[in-house]
C-alpha cells in the first residue's frame, strides 16, 4: 500500500462519514459530481500535495480532472510519513474536516455551474465542453449550443495546429516518446471532436441524445473511479446552510 | 614599506603619518623611488610648490571614477590631469569642461576625503584610481570635498608594465573591514541548504509587501531593478563606495560579497578571499562564474598625448581618456573593438558607434524579446526574474562543490516553487505552480501522458496564458520541449519562458 493511501485510510477512519474509493476519499452521496480529496504525487519523496476535487462525471475522461479542484494547506507540500503517520494524519484530518463543509455544498450541476462561474470565457476546450454538458444538465439549451459551436472551433483550431507541428516520419524512431505522446493528443482531439459534432447535431435534431450520452458517460466514470457505493450512501455530510 | 609620499617627496602635511597605501605593493612597480620626471617637452614643470591656480573640489582621490574624471577634475584646479601634478605648472587651462560646484558626477567624485598622509583617513584606498581605470558608477551626490589649495597637491601614482600584482589582498595597517555577516532577517538557511555557510540568508525583499504595482523591488535596495546595467555596478549596490573592496574583488578574482547580506555596502572579509566564496557557492550577483581577468596594459604614457587634446574645448572627444584598460569577463565580455558600457571601457584611440548596455547580464533580466506587450506577462516575468534571484542568493547559481548538478537542480525548483506560492501571484496563485497537465486540463503528477510546469500563468477566466520553466546549469528548453508544453496545455502559441539560474534571465521559447 503506498504512503497516500495508508494516510488515507488512517484519515477515513477518524472522519467515517468519508469514503475511500481506490486512491480518493469521496463525499458521498455521488451525484454526478464527484467531491472528493486526493493527494497526489510529486518528485519528492514522501511529499504530497493534498487536493480538494471537485469533477463532473458526466464528460468524458480518462482520469481525475483538476480543472476546477483546489490544493489545500495553501499549496504546501505534506510530507507523509510509514513509520510515524500520526502526525501527517492528525494533520490531513484537520485539513479535510475543516474544508469538508465548503466542499459538501457542492452537490449537483447547478452548485457545480456555480462553482466553475467565474470561468466563463475560458476557451481551452475541456472547459468548453464542460460548461456545454453543465448548460444542457441545467438546461440551458442555448447556452449550450452557443458554448458546443466555440467548442468546435477551437477543437478545429488547435487539431490544425498539432497536425501542423506533426513529426515528421524521418524523425520517428528518434523521438518514438514525442511521437506516442502526439498521437494520443491526436487521437484525443478528434474524439473531442467528434463528441462536438454530436452533441451540435443532437441540439440540432433530438437533445434528448445528449442525456443518454452523458449518462453513459457517468456509468463508465463511476465504475474507473469506483464510486459505487457512494452513489446511494445512507451516510451524507450536511452541506453547510 | 615606503609610502607613495615618500617616494615622491611628498611630507605628510600637519605631521601626521601617512599611512601606507592599502596597495603599496602595486605602485610605482618600476623605478621605485625614482621621482616622476616631465616629457622633456615640458620644461620646468616639476615644481610641485607652486600653487593652484583655484580653488576647486578635490577631485584627484576620487573614488573609483578612475582617472578620466581625475584628469577632468585635476585639468580644472590647475594640476595638470592626466599628467600628473607636474602638468599643473603649465597655468590655468582655458577653463574647466565643467563647472565643478554644479556637476553632481564630478562633486561625488570627491566624495571620500581620502586625502593622502590626511589625520582622517579612512580604510577607503586612495590613489588607486589614478592608476586603474574602472568603469563609471554613478555616485550618489554627495557635498563637495573643497580642498584647501595650502595642502600639497596629491601626487599621482603610475603603474607600469602588466598586472603583477599580488593576488592575495594583504592589509597594511587599515582597519579591517567588517567580516560578512548576517544582517537580515536572521532567517539562517543552514537547517535546509547544508552546503551553504552558516550566516546566509533568505534576502526578504521589502518590495513584495507592496504587491500589486508590479515593482516587486520598489522598496528594495534599487541594484537591478532600474537603470542601465553597468559591468562594474552589479560587484556592488549603487552607492557603494567601498573602494578598497572594489579593488580587492577585482584583483582576487571579481567576486562580490555586497548581495549576501544585502548591505548597502561591499563588504569583504579580509580573511576570506574572493575566490573561497565561489567555491563555496556563497551568494553572488555576478553572472560570471569564471574568475575575472584584469589586464592593466599601459596606464603609464599619460604624457604621450598630445598636450593640445587636453585644451580641446568641452565636450571634444579629444578631452576623454581613454587608457589602454580592458576588463575580461570571461566568456561575458565585449567583444573586441567594441565599446563598452558609458564609454569607459574601451580600447586606446577606437571610437565605435554607440552600442546599449547589453553584452554582460548581471541581474535578473527579462529579454526584450521576451517582452509579450501583455502587461499581466510581462509584469509576472519580471517578477519570476526577481524571484529566481532571490533563490539564487539563497543557493548560487551553480551546484556547490559536492552536490550533484540534479540535485542542485531539485533543490532550486523546490526553493523557487516556495517562494513562489508564498508570494500567492495573481495569476498564479498556489495552484499555479508545479502543475501538470495533460491532454488540455490539469491532471495528477506522474499519470502516462502528463508534462509538468513549474509555474504556469492563467488569465481571469483560468485559461493559461504562460508557461515557465526554471533551467538550471547548461539545461536548456527545447523546441520539442515547448511543443510538448503547449500541447499539453491545450493552448497553441503559449508564451513559454525559460528562467534560467545561471544569468537570471527569462527568454522566450
Amino acid at each position: 500500500m503506498s504512503i497516500s493511501r495508508r494516510t488515507l485510510t488512517l484519515v477515513q477512519r477518524a472522519l467515517p462519514s468519508l469514503c475511500l474509493c481506490n486512491s480518493i476519499l469521496v463525499i458521498p452521496p455521488t451525484q454526478r459530481i464527484l467531491r472528493a480529496f486526493e493527494f497526489e504525487r510529486t518528485p519528492y519523496k514522501g511529499q504530497f500535495y493534498l487536493w480538494r476535487v471537485v469533477m463532473p462525471l458526466y464528460r468524458p475522461t480518462e482520469g481525475v480532472l483538476l480543472n476546477y479542484s483546489d490544493r489545500l494547506a495553501r499549496g504546501e507540500l505534506l510530507q507523509l510519513s510509514k513509520d510515524d503517520p500520526a502526525e501527517a494524519v492528525a494533520a490531513v484530518t484537520k485539513l479535510i474536516s475543516d474544508d469538508l463543509p465548503a466542499l459538501a455544498k457542492i452537490r449537483d450541476p447547478i452548485d457545480f455551474f456555480h462553482h466553475i462561474s467565474w470561468m466563463i470565457g475560458n476557451d481551452m476546450p475541456s472547459v468548453l465542453l464542460d460548461l456545454a454538458l453543465t448548460y444542457y444538465k441545467i438546461d440551458r439549451l442555448a447556452e449550450m449550443r452557443e458554448t458546443v459551436d466555440r467548442l468546435i472551433v477551437k477543437l478545429d483550431e488547435f487539431y490544425a495546429w498539432q497536425i501542423s507541428g506533426r513529426i515528421p516520419k524521418t524523425q520517428r524512431s528518434r523521438r518514438q516518446r514525442a511521437w506516442e505522446r502526439q498521437q494520443r493528443a491526436l487521437q484525443h482531439t478528434r474524439e473531442r471532436l467528434r463528441i462536438a459534432e454530436d452533441l451540435s447535431a443532437a441540439l440540432k435534431s433530438d437533445p434528448s441524445v445528449i442525456a443518454k450520452m452523458t449518462e453513459a458517460w457517468e456509468r463508465r466514470n463511476i465504475e474507473q473511479f469506483n464510486l459505487a457505493r457512494t452513489m446511494h450512501s445512507s451516510a451524507s455530510v450536511p452541506a453547510e446552510q | 614599506m615606503r609610502t607613495l609620499a615618500e617616494l615622491l617627496g611628498l611630507s605628510p602635511p600637519l605631521g601626521n603619518p601617512a599611512p601606507p597605501p592599502p596597495f603599496a605593493n602595486w605602485a610605482l612597480s618600476s623605478g621605485a623611488g625614482a621621482p616622476y620626471l616631465p616629457p622633456p617637452w615640458t620644461p620646468d614643470l616639476n615644481d610641485l610648490s607652486a600653487p593652484a591656480s583655484r580653488r576647486a573640489p578635490d577631485f584627484a582621490t576620487g573614488g573609483i571614477l578612475g582617472p578620466h574624471l581625475a584628469a577632468h577634475a585635476a585639468e580644472a584646479n590647475g594640476l595638470g590631469g592626466i599628467l600628473g601634478p607636474v602638468a599643473g605648472m603649465f597655468g590655468s587651462p582655458p577653463g574647466p569642461t565643467t563647472t565643478p560646484e554644479s556637476d553632481a558626477l564630478a562633486v561625488s567624485f570627491g566624495k571620500w576625503p581620502s586625502e593622502f598622509g590626511s589625520a582622517n583617513s579612512t580604510d577607503t584606498p586612495f590613489g588607486l584610481n589614478q592608476n586603474v581605470n574602472l568603469p563609471w558608477v554613478p555616485q550618489e551626490f554627495s557635498s563637495p570635498q573643497v580642498r584647501e589649495t595650502t595642502e600639497p597637491p596629491t601626487p599621482r601614482t603610475i603603474m607600469r608594465g602588466t598586472d603583477d600584482s599580488p593576488q592575495n589582498y594583504t592589509s597594511s595597517g587599515f582597519s579591517e573591514p567588517p567580516p560578512l555577516g548576517n544582517n537580515g532577517t536572521g532567517t539562517s538557511l543552514s537547517p535546509e541548504y547544508p552546503w551553504l555557510q552558516p550566516d546566509a540568508t533568505i534576502e526578504k525583499r521589502a518590495g513584495y509587501r507592496d504587491f500589486g504595482g508590479f515593482h516587486g523591488s520598489n522598496d528594495a535596495p534599487d541594484r537591478f531593478a532600474s537603470g542601465l546595467i553597468d559591468p562594474a555596478l552589479a560587484t556592488f549596490d549603487r552607492g557603494s563606495n567601498d573602494n578598497a573592496a572594489l579593488m580587492r574583488t577585482l584583483y582576487d578574482g571579481m567576486t562580490p560579497t555586497a548581495s549576501v547580506n544585502n548591505s548597502a555596502n561591499a563588504i569583504l572579509s579580509a580573511a576570506q578571499n574572493a575566490s573561497q566564496l565561489q567555491t563555496t557557492g556563497l551568494p553572488t550577483d555576478l553572472a560570471p562564474t569564471q574568475r575575472a581577468q584584469f589586464f592593466p596594459l599601459d596606464l603609464v604614457n599619460y604624457h604621450e598625448t598630445p598636450f593640445g587634446t587636453l585644451n580641446a574645448a568641452a565636450g571634444q572627444d579629444q578631452n576623454d581618456f581613454r587608457p589602454h584598460v580592458r576588463l575580461d569577463f570571461p566568456g561575458t565580455v565585449n567583444s573586441p573593438g567594441q565599446k563598452a558600457q558609458y564609454g569607459r571601457f574601451e580600447q586606446s584611440y577606437e571610437r565605435e558607434t554607440y552600442l546599449p548596455p547589453g553584452q554582460i547580464q548581471l541581474a535578473q533580466y527579462v529579454h526584450p524579446s521576451a517582452i509579450t506587450g501583455v502587461p499581466k506577462i510581462d509584469s509576472t516575468s519580471q517578477l519570476l526574474a526577481d524571484t529566481l534571484k532571490d533563490t539564487a542568493d539563497a543557493l548560487g547559481r551553480v551546484a556547490p562543490r559536492g552536490i550533484p548538478a540534479n540535485l542542485f537542480g531539485i533543490q532550486v525548483h523546490v526553493d523557487f516553487a516556495r517562494r513562489i506560492k508564498a508570494l500567492d501571484l495573481p495569476g498564479i496563485g498556489i495552484k499555479g505552480v508545479e502543475q501538470s497537465f495533460s491532454l488540455g486540463g490539469l491532471k495528477d503528477y506522474g499519470i502516462a501522458g502528463t508534462i509538468r510546469t513549474d509555474v504556469y500563468l492563467k488569465d481571469r477566466s483560468g485559461r493559461p496564458i504562460a508557461i515557465y520553466d526554471v533551467k538550471t546549469g547548461n539545461a536548456k528548453l527545447s523546441p520539442a520541449r515547448v511543443e510538448e508544453l503547449r500541447e499539453a496545455v491545450g493552448v497553441p502559441n503559449i508564451p513559454v519562458f525559460e528562467l534560467r539560474l545561471d544569468d537570471l534571465t527569462a527568454w522566450p521559447r
